[in-house]
């Protein structure tokens, strides 16, 4: 309390008494003061600099019980008040203690104690101010959980005091929470919050030893001990109450775990790794519960490397256009192309389409890739019409990021004009599912770049949910199925059937049918059999570069 | 207009009427003067002209609060005599009685002559 000066507000009436109080209070503090309840309400409203109270208890107008029932409910509460009164009674002090006075003494003032008592209320309520402090410093305000920082701390520190104890840091969290809070309002994503909250406290109940905390958003963290059963029941239970919790919306948690191997490591690296579990819990009704392993972090590490590299890859020519033959199946002979991605990386060698078609999906990268893949064929068009080449058509992919592209049409429209070539040679695949996600905007696409003599093939047809409807609605000139229908199935017989009478619909439609992965003679004896038209697979032909497939077409 | 008692007079004056000045004088910082300063607006305190039209009126409530505002400040003053005669109007008030609050007041009215008496010189 050295060389600071706080200021004291005297509550009294009289003002003999408020001189009197002055005078002692002025060497060490600040005074000022109020003649009445309804007047120290008004200073304490304008002076935030008021660091305690000393309040005559009557008085007219509002008197000091009258106050102090204001007070305590009021934003003031936290300050220290000292009741000041002739009255010496118990009855009295206890009155005034109870509606929240910090101390109480009597008239006439002993300078000596009324100054002590007024010391200490102030430094009492500077150490419960800095407690305060602390708390909110280390807490989460809306859970009053450990915040991300303090649970961290007390997580290492945790580890470090119990070397005996394996520990596990589980980290939960509430698939599309921000959706759920968009629907239901903050407040209610605030309710579930807590009661996640206290789920969490009940669990550190079960067992001990362990911390939890409120890392963000609707992140959570317990590190507790690594007991598999229990971890398990925990996310199960979770589960089964979130799936309840709102019946008009599906809530879904995802628990990601990583289990301590080196407990001085940093707890924040521990989190990540749990972090990154989860991450495989993601969009899943059914997986809730995911266990670091490291391919997790390899597979992380991989992605991060195709990004780093994809831009300059393009730019140095290191994808490549490879071309797979599709064979007409009864005349076995090739009948077009379909045109697809290679990435020879120099010091990696040939990298498969897996490891970087997935990365740039997602980050969208796939639309220069396209248009990379579009360019190449149309030159490889040109090049062959212009070398007396009679040219069987290319299929190109087009992504479902591009489908959307307002100016696709005119991209491609672009690229047959420039290098001149017939738009049905540069055939288009388009994938089922991009039609079930818009079908609209989709059936509009479709049909402009038709109206146009582009040919359009529906790819990977029959994996969606709605094909019949997407057959219905869209009009195609190509189905693609891949030989997957067959093999993904435990009643191969009735996969078999379904097939046939696709194909045999399809040729209803005069819309003709080419297989896909087609690798065995049983297959293709099949194919022929219930009468579909083309057929790709490594059967026939892999993927080959361009000079290769001239060779092998051409020649 | 009254001439006003020097400091030491007033101390003096006070110390033979009964009051506990050396119990009140830390109160003041041992600064004499600012007490004598107080003892003059004590002395013209309307409190103790209300608190008799309050008795005479019947307002418990508010003879209560004046008396008690009294009993405080002639505590703190260490005006013997008068504190201990406002401090049983006030018990007889907190009880919810006048019964005896006159006679009391008459006394404190009597006991602040004196008071007058030892504050100003006596006029030639």
């Amino acid at each position: 309390m050295e060389n600071e000066k706080f200021t004291i507000l005297v509550v009294e009436d009289q003002k003999i008494n408020r001189d009197i109080l002055s005078n002692l209070l002025n060497p060490e503090y600040d005074v000022i003061e109020a003649e009445n309840g309804s007047d120290a309400v008004e200073k304490l409203e304008h002076c935030p600099e008021i660091t305690a109270i000393l309040l005559d208890l009557v008085m007219p107008v509002m008197d000091g019980y009258q106050f102090l029932e204001y007070f305590k409910d009021s934003d003031f509460s936290a300050l220290p008040l000292i009741a000041v009164t002739g009255d010496k009674d118990d009855e009295t002090e206890r009155r005034v203690l109870e509606l929240g006075a910090w101390d109480f003494i009597s008239k006439p003032y002993q300078p000596a104690t009324l100054l002590t008592r007024l010391k200490n209320v102030i430094i009492r309520s500077q150490y419960y101010l800095i407690s305060r402090m602390k708390y909110v410093y280390e807490h989460d305000p809306l859970t009053g959980l450990y915040n991300r920082s303090t649970f961290f701390s007390e997580a290492g520190k945790l580890m470090t005091n119990h070397p005996e104890i394996k520990f596990a840091m589980v980290r939960v969290d509430i698939d599309h929470f921000q959706t759920y809070n968009s629907f239901w309002g903050e407040e209610e994503g605030d309710k579930l919050l807590r009661s996640i909250a206290n789920q969490l406290r009940l669990v550190s109940e079960r067992y001990p030893p362990c911390i939890y905390g409120r890392i963000n958003a609707d992140a959570f963290c317990i590190c507790m001990p690594d007991l598999k059963d229990e971890i398990g029941m925990i996310a199960h239970n979770a589960f089964d109450e979130l799936a309840v919790y709102n019946k008009k919306y599906r809530l879904v948690p995802s628990f990601g775990v990583y289990e301590v191997e080196e407990p001085w490591d940093k707890p924040q690296k521990m989190y990540e790794l749990a972090k990154l579990a989860s991450t495989e819990c993601k969009g899943s009704f059914i997986d809730y519960l995911a266990y670091y392993r490291p391919e997790i972090s390899r597979r992380l590490l991989e992605n991060q490397w195709v990004i780093n590299e994809m831009q300059h890859a393009l730019d140095s020519n290191q994808f490549e256009v490879y071309l797979q033959p599709k064979y007409d199946i009864n005349r076995g002979y090739p009948s077009g192309s379909e045109a697809l991605i290679r990435w020879n990386h120099p010091t990696r060698g040939i990298l498969s389409p897996a490891m970087f078609i997935p990365v740039f999906e997602q980050n969208g990268f796939i639309c220069k890739v396209d248009c990379f893949v579009w360019e190449t064929v149309c030159r490889l068009l040109h090049d062959w019409i212009a070398r007396g080449i009679d040219p069987l058509p290319v299929s190109v992919n087009v992504s479902r990021v591009n489908l959307y592209n307002p100016h696709i049409v005119r991209i491609i429209q672009n690229l047959v004009e420039k290098y001149s070539i017939p738009p049905k040679l540069l055939e288009l695949e388009v994938t089922e599912s991009a039609y079930m996600t818009d079908p609209e905007i989709m059936a509009s696409v479709v049909s402009e770049l038709q109206s146009r003599g582009f040919v359009i093939l529906m790819d990977d047809f029959g994996s969606g949910y709605s094909s019949l409807n997407t057959l219905k609605d869209v009009s195609v000139d190509v189905l693609k199925i891949d030989m997957k229908f067959l093999s993904d199935t435990s009643d191969r017989n009735r996969s078999r059937k379904i097939l046939e009478s696709t194909v045999k619909l399809a040729l209803e439609l005069e819309t003709p049918v080419i297989m896909e992965g087609v690798e065995t003679e049983e297959q293709v004896n099949f194919l022929k059999k219930i009468g579909c038209n083309y057929v790709q697979g490594f059967f026939y032909a892999r993927p080959m570069p361009v000079p290769k497939f001239e060779k092998l077409v051409f020649a | 207009m009254r001439e006003k008692e020097g400091v030491t007079e007033i101390i003096e004056g006070l110390k033979k009427w009964g009051c506990d000045i050396d119990s009140a004088m830390p109160r003041f910082g041992g600064d004499e003067s600012f007490y004598c300063r107080l003892i003059y607006e004590v002395d013209e305190e309307k409190g103790f002209t209300e608190l008799g039209s309050q008795l005479k009126n019947g307002y418990i409530k508010e003879s209560f609060e004046t008396a008690h505002m009294l009993k405080g400040v002639l505590a703190n003053m260490e005006i013997t005599p008068m504190y201990e005669t406002t401090c049983r109007i006030v018990e007889l008030l907190r009880a919810g009685t006048l019964e005896g609050t006159e006679q009391l007041y008459n006394k404190l009215i009597s006991d602040k002559t004196v008071l007058d008496q030892i504050l100003y010189r006596e006029e030639a």
